[in-house]
Parts: structure tokens; sequence; C-alpha cells
């Protein structure tokens, strides 16, 4: 009987110091964690950004990782399951539907809110709104595309009509890299000649109605003024990416690519002294001149809403968006600022890449509120055009499926 | 027709002979079936009610214990000094309640709405910031609701168990014999019921990992769950066979018809493509082996290596390579440019039909080396006097391949090939790698001229986030794959007649 009262209390013992341990464990380690993603070549900088919150923020004490996810795959990457994405993300502006769809990201309010609309340009901070709330801390406004060229191939007059370049190119036996077949490129041209979408949401987000003008007379002209690019010598063919430009440049095969400013450095490097960027150029068709128009977006940080340390994770979003860390960032990746103050830099206002963006994005188009269906025709539609599968008397037949696949969305 | 005539015909003849009579004999087969179906069904019934009336007897007959067993799970046993069964059964009791009341009963009170209410936000000032909160979210409550399901199953299995296993001890005491003892008991899981500790591991892992998802995604064929309902934001519901009708054209928007389209287009690709990729490997592979087998033939050790090497290179290395190589502004493409052969690129990836035969060829580099090697082996095994005797009787190559190392090979390899048209049902490797399914077709949806089943699948899900279309798809590819090789299997030699060789 003793000996069996002895070893209850040790057992009794034993539990109590487990339990302590236990909660001892728990009461050590009282830092914030915080994870962060953004795209995999400013993963140093980011980690430098965090050590730099950690230094602004003392009284507090912080466990910041970082981890790889591009800006374009945020969706897919949170999506997969939210409460186990990161307190923090970069995105870019189109994904803010799904973003939202998915419950992967939290709405802006209060002094965060005044702070990113007084610091940043009205139509950054727009880019990440919906039905009049803000959903994502801007901190680049150069998510667009423009014209880089080889000045020993073309003059600056040879570049501001398409007429022009195709002619010189053609006969100097130089390549023209632009990836019709990949519908963020192929939509500015439909732009460029009035075409239109626009979509209504039900309260969940799904889609209500779906307007898309793609198949009226400005889809016929832009695929006339596709085709006129694509069925010249100097094209160079569909699969134009980052690698076959920087590539293609190196060789001295392309004189003229359409790309963004992620490629510029690499593109400068290749080309020299022979480095030029420009706005796209204007094109004719029935005798109708015309700017080229293209999309132009924004990128944020979203705020993850499962987040334990929800705000933190704002205070932290705010700090990675905020005017230092957004010239910070020009000047080691390049990444145009969204911030009134860092974009009025010298240095960014010296940089022709930017220039040329922010020149272009005066005749592009917002990239939110994309139809959910509207990717996957257009590029089918830039490939249809590439291969010469249609032409003058069928594309109409063919803008009409088009049309009619963006216009429907099947859970609707 | 007797045996003679039928080995008098030629080839083709025995091949409209052989599909004719199957086609003759199909409505007599199929008669037979609905005709053995009645009475294969009554002994399914019996042999469920037979259940009802092993518990009926059990407590007609059984004393207290066997009746106490009814409500106690395990306490008859332990009445009969049954200790290890009786506690294991008491304890699952107690383990499956307390299971029920804390977290299966939550769930599956859900089930037939998925939830009510998924996400509130509110404004908290203190904090300056939106807060959010997460109530019921869909998927899990479908996914634990589906687990609860299985559990009580298993718990009524065991119940009934409990009940008959207290019944046949008191009739095994009644009888004056003694009960096996909780040491000999023990024993036996060592020596007489040795398959049950063997096999209880991987049948709960089966159960766990592969049955209960597959039921759970049959379930989500069954609902709205794609992006506009993401759990946790948005509850996804029930939508009954909307999916299904979508997918099969019957849906009243036009997208369904050009959804049922793209299935129909990428279905047939699919079997196209398994064909080709299965039987030109399998022929290729099989003359190289039998080029590098023939006598006089030097450095046969040399050949095969050579061949063996490119195994040795991982597949998405080599696909990736050749995807890279054949691009319109590839590697090859550029070459014959800068040489002046061709003036624009040959599209061997970005055309519909010239991607569709890019593809198969590529797939033979792949394939080839595996085919070669299998059938080096077999060939190596076929008796050489055959081939002596035929020799003999004035047979001459063609011949001696056809009757001797055609049926030879078929006869050992059909296996291998059902596995392989199977695998290349579902090939995903060689299709994602090299063009991921494009060109993309302004006729079909989400789809592209040379995606497969399984390709497509992988972008309805992770691209577009339509989880129950997908799921369709899924059960779809299910249903090809399991026919296509129930069919092969069954009509394969290998099968028929094992006994007698070729």
């Amino acid at each position: 009987m003793k000996k069996r009262i002895i070893s209850l209390l040790a057992c009794g013992a034993l539990a109590i110091t487990a339990l302590a341990s236990a909660a001892g464990c728990s009461g050590q380690d009282d830092s914030i964690k915080l994870t962060v993603w953004g795209a995999e070549a400013q993963q140093a900088t980011l980690l430098e950004m965090a050590e730099k919150f950690k230094a602004a923020n003392p009284d507090k004490k912080y466990n910041i990782s970082v981890g790889v996810c591009g800006e374009g795959d945020a969706y897919m990457n949170v999506s997969k399951d939210p409460s186990a994405a990161a307190d923090v993300y970069g995105y870019s502006n189109d994904q803010l539907i799904n973003l939202i769809r998915c419950g992967g990201v939290a709405q802006i309010g209060g002094s965060y809110l005044e702070q990113i609309k007084s610091d940043n340009t009205e139509e950054s901070v727009e880019s990440g709104t919906l039905d009049g709330k803000v959903y994502g801390y801007p901190y680049a406004a150069d998510n667009g595309y423009f014209m880089y060229y080889d000045k020993s191939v073309l003059t600056e007059e040879d570049v501001s009509t398409l007429e022009g370049i195709i002619s010189v190119c053609e006969s100097k036996n130089k390549k023209i890299g632009w990836a019709i077949d990949d519908s963020w490129y192929t939509a500015g041209w439909f732009f460029t000649f009035g075409c239109t979408y626009s979509v209504e949401y039900n309260d969940d987000y799904s889609e209500k109605k779906v307007d898309c003008t793609f198949n009226g007379e400005g889809g016929i002209k832009a695929s006339k003024a596709m085709a006129m690019l694509t069925s010249s010598g100097a094209f160079a063919g569909k699969g134009t990416n980052n690698d076959t430009i920087i590539s293609g440049f190196g060789t001295g095969a392309l004189a003229v690519a359409v790309t963004g400013t992620w490629n510029a450095d690499a593109i400068k490097e290749k080309l020299g002294q022979n480095y030029g960027v420009c706005k796209l150029p204007t094109v004719t068709v029935d005798g109708e001149t015309k700017q080229l128009s293209s999309f132009k977006g924004y990128k944020l940080f979203g705020v993850n809403p499962h987040s334990a340390n929800l705000a933190e994770a704002h205070k932290l979003a705010a700090f990675l968006s905020g005017e230092e860390m957004q010239k910070e960032r020009f000047l080691k990746h390049g990444v145009g600022p969204s911030n009134k103050v860092a974009a009025a830099m010298d240095e960014v206002k010296a940089n022709p890449a930017i220039a040329a963006v922010t020149e272009q994005n005066r005749y592009a188009v917002e990239q939110s509120s994309v139809p959910s269906n509207f990717w996957n025709p257009v590029k089918a539609y830039g490939g249809y055009i590439i291969d010469k599968l249609i032409d003058q008397t069928t594309y109409q037949e063919y803008l009409n499926k088009m049309t009619e696949q963006i216009k429907s969305s099947i859970s609707a | 027709m007797v045996d003679l005539e039928y080995l008098k015909m030629s080839a083709p003849q025995k091949f409209v002979y052989r599909t004719k009579a199957f086609f003759k004999r199909l409505p007599r087969s199929i008669a037979s079936f609905f005709a053995a179906l009645p009475k294969k069904l009554y002994g399914c019934l019996m042999a469920f009610l037979s259940v009802f009336t092993n518990i009926g007897s059990a407590a007609k007959n059984g004393t207290w214990r066997t009746r106490i067993s009814f409500v106690a799970m395990g306490t008859g046993l332990i009445a009969l000094k049954q200790y290890l069964r009786g506690i294991l059964y008491l304890l699952f009791e107690v383990l499956f309640a307390l299971y029920m009341v804390f977290f299966g009963w939550k769930y599956l009170a859900k089930l037939g709405s998925l939830g009510e209410v998924a996400c509130v936000e509110e404004w908290d000032d203190a904090l300056g910031i939106f807060t959010y909160k997460f109530y019921d979210n869909s998927l899990l409550i479908l996914l634990y609701s589906l687990m609860t399901i299985f559990i009580i199953v298993a718990f009524i299995y065991m119940w009934y168990r409990n009940v008959t296993g207290c019944y046949e001890c008191e009739k095994v005491r009644e009888a004056g014999l003694k009960l096996t003892g909780t040491k000999e008991e023990l024993r036996s899981y060592t020596d007489r019921n040795y398959h049950k500790t063997l096999l209880s591991v991987p049948m709960l892992g089966i159960v766990v990992f592969t049955v209960l998802p597959i039921f759970f995604m049959i379930f989500i064929a069954f609902t709205n769950y794609d992006k506009a309902h993401m759990p946790p934001k948005e509850l996804f519901s029930w939508v009954g066979a909307e999916n299904f009708v979508n997918v099969l054209g019957g849906g009243i928007s036009a997208n369904s018809k050009v959804f049922a389209y793209t299935f129909r287009e990428v279905l047939l690709w699919t079997v196209v493509w398994a064909f080709f990729a299965t039987f030109t490997n399998y022929i290729l592979g099989m003359v190289v082996a039998i080029l590098i087998n023939k006598k006089g033939v030097r450095c046969k050790k040399l050949y095969r290596t050579v061949l063996v090497m490119t195994i040795a290179v991982p597949q998405f290395v080599s696909l990736m390579l050749m995807s890279q190589l054949l691009a319109d502004q590839g590697l090859l493409n550029n070459l014959m440019i800068s040489w002046g052969w061709i003036d624009k690129p040959i599209p061997f990836l970005t055309d519909g039909t010239a991607a569709k035969i890019t593809i198969i060829i590529v797939n033979l580099w792949i394939g080839i080396p595996f085919s070669m090697l299998i059938c080096t082996g077999i060939l190596m095994n076929i008796p050489e006097d055959l081939y002596e005797s035929a020799r003999i009787d004035g047979a001459g190559p063609v011949t001696a391949y056809m009757k001797i190392t055609l049926p030879y090979m078929l006869h050992v390899t059909t296996p291998y090939l059902i596995t392989q048209f199977i695998g290349n049902l579902n090939n995903f490797n060689v299709i994602f790698l090299l063009t991921g399914g494009e060109p993309l077709s302004l006729e079909m949806q989400y789809a592209g001229k040379t995606d497969l089943l399984i390709t497509w699948l992988y972008k309805l899900t992770v691209n577009e986030s339509q989880y129950g279309l997908a799921s369709v798809i899924g059960i779809f590819t299910f249903i090809v794959v399991a026919v296509f090789s129930l069919i092969f299997y069954n009509r394969s030699k290998s099968v028929k007649n094992e006994e007698e060789l070729m």
C-alpha cells in the first residue's frame, strides 16, 4: 500500500514538472512570428528590410522569415490554404479579385488607409480597391510593358511607328520579339482600337454579368494590325519570353522587343551603348493611325486575414511599402515606385525604362476586374493570328467565339 | 465452324471472324449477366439479412452477458474473463462516444447545408484594423463528416462483432469447452491470425489515404466548389448532378456545349495518344532489341549500354531540353534559319497536329530503351531449336518472327503493355513538360489541343480552381482507365490460356 502511494506521488510530481516545463517553453518564446513572401530576386532585400523593421520597432521582439512567391503566383500559392500562407505577401493587382474570393487578403482601414492614400498615387491605391474597399499596400507602379530596341539598328524616328519598325527590321534581317501569343500583350492591341470589357459582381464576388466588345469593329482592326506584324518576316515567332528576349539581344538576332522593367538591367547589359527604350509605336489600320495601348498594373502587399498577428502584419506591410523601402527597392532592383515622393526622385526620373513605362501608361488600360475567363481565349486568338489559321474573312467568326468564351463563366 | 476451318483461315480472316464472334456473343453475355443478377442480388440480400438473424438469435438465446453487450460493448466478454477483447471493445466504445460528442457530431450535423456562416469581417477600433473570424468551412465539414461516417460504419461493425463474439463465447462455454485465454489469443496473432497482424497497417493506410480521398472527391463532384465558392471565405453547397450535366453538354449555357466539346476532344486525343505512345515504343523497342540480338552483331553490350544511358538521365530533364530545343525560337529552328534552310520556324510544338506528332516522336526517345531492355531478356529466352525447326520447314525470317517471336513476346509482355497503356492514358510528364497542352484552341475551354485528361484536370484545379468540374473529369478519367484495363486484361492471352504457352 505504501509503495503504491509513493509511486502515485512520484507520477503526480512528474506530471506537474512536465506541465510546468511546457508552460515555461511557451512563456520563453514570446517573439512575434511573421512570414513575408516576395519575388525570388528580391529575397535578400526583403531580409534586409525585415531587419530594418526590427530596428525601427525595438520595443517588440520579432521573428520574421522570408519565402519565395512571385507576385504573379500569389493567388496560386495563397489559395491552396490561406491559413498556411504568409502573413504578408506581394501580389500583382490583376489577382485581387481572386484573392478576395478565397479570403486571402484583408481589408485596410483607419490610419493605415489614410497613410497609403496620402503617400501613393491615386491610381496605385485604386488598383488595390474593389467596391470602395482597399485591400493592398501599393509598392510598385511599373507592372506594364513598353519597347526595348537596338539603337544601332533603329533610329528614334523608326520606332515611333510599327510600319517603320517592320520595314527597317525586314531590310536589315533583324527580328521583332513581341509575345502576341501571351494574352497580357495581345490584349493591348484590342484596347488600342477601343475594345473594352467590364464585369458586374454579385455580393460574393462571383461574376453576375460580363460585357466584352472584343468582337466589335475594333477587334477586326486589332486583328489586322497584329497580322501586319506577325505575317512579316521580321516577326520572331511564337514563344517570345524573358529568356528569348535577353538571348536574342545578346546574339544580335533581335532588334526590338516588348517587355517590362524587370528585364531592363539584363537588356542594358547586352546592348550596352545601343540600349534604347520608348513607349509602344503607333499603328495605322484602314487609314486610321492609333497609339498602341497596353495593360498597366501595380504591385501591392497584401495582408493575410488568417494571420495570428494581424495587427503586426499590417504594420509590417505598411513599413515594407513605405517611402524609404520603395526608394531602396528602386535603387537595388529598378522597381518603379508608387510612392509620390519616391517617384519624384531624380534617379527615378533619370531612369529611361521607368520613363518609358510611365509614358506608355498614359495609353494603358488598368488591369483590374478582368473577367475570370479572359486569358485563355485571348491567348488562343493570338496564336490563331500567328499561325494564320484565320484571315480577314474569318476574323469575325473567331472573334465571336473568343468573346463568347470571355463572357461565359461556367460557375455563374 | 470446326477448329480445322478456323485454322485454315488467313490472319485477317481470323481477325474478322473473332471480331464477329465477339459481337455475336455480346447480347448473350449481357443477357446472361442480367439473368444471373437476381440470384446474385438475392445472395447479397441473404448475407445482409443473416447479420440481423445473428443479432436476433444473440438477443433471444444469449444470457445477461450478451444482452449487456448490446449497450456496453465488451462487458459481456469481460464477465466471461475474455479481458483483452472486452477491454478493447469497451475502450473503443468510450473513444467513439467522446469522438462523436466533441468532434464528429458538430460536422455531421452541418453536412446537409455545408455550413451557414463562413467568415465575418469586423472593424476593430482599438487595433485600427479589420479583424476576421472564420466559422464554417465547407471543405472541412465535408471532409470530417465523411471521416465520421467511416468511423460510424467501423463502430457498427465492431458492435456487431462484439455482440456475436460474446454470444459465440457463451455457446462455447455452454458446450463445456474451454475459452481461449488472453495469452493464447495474443499468441495467435503471430501464428493463426498472422495475416491480420501483417495486413492491418496497410489496410488502414489504404482506407485513410486512398479510399477516404476517393469518396471525398466523388462528393466534391456534386458541389459548386470553384473560384467563387472558396472556403474559408465563402461556403460551397450541393448542386446535385449539375457538374455532370455540364461536362456532358446538357447544360443550358452555351458554355456547357463548349465544355462538352472540350471533353470529347481531350478524351479522343488521350486514347489516340495512349495507343500510339504504347505501341510505337513497344514495336520499335522490340525491333531495336532484335537488331542488337542478331547473331554476328558486334559490341552488343556497348549498344545496350548506350541506350540504357538515356534512362539514367532524369525524364524531366530530357523533356525540358527537348521543349527548349524544338521551340519556335529554340535552338533547332534558330540554327536552321541561320543556315538558310528555312525562312519561318517549323512549329514543332505550336501547331496542333505537328505538336501531336512531335510528342509521340519525342516519347520514343524516352520509351524505347525501357521496352528494348524488357524485350532483350525475353528474346534470349526463346528456345533456339524453335527457330531451327522453322528454318528446316522452310520459314523465312518474317514468318519466323510472326509465328514464333511475336506470339511469344505478346504472351509474356501483355501485362507490361497494359500497364504501359494505362500509364500513358495518365502520362502527365511528357505532355506537361513538352507543350503544356498548348496550342490553345478557341473551341475548347481551359484546354489546348494536346491536353490529356490528366493535364486538363491539372489546369482546372491548379489554375482555374474549378474543383467541382475537375472532380467530374477525375471520375470520368477513372472510368476510362478502368474500362480499358479491364477489357485488355480480360482479353489478353496471358489471362485466357495461362497453361498453354503460345
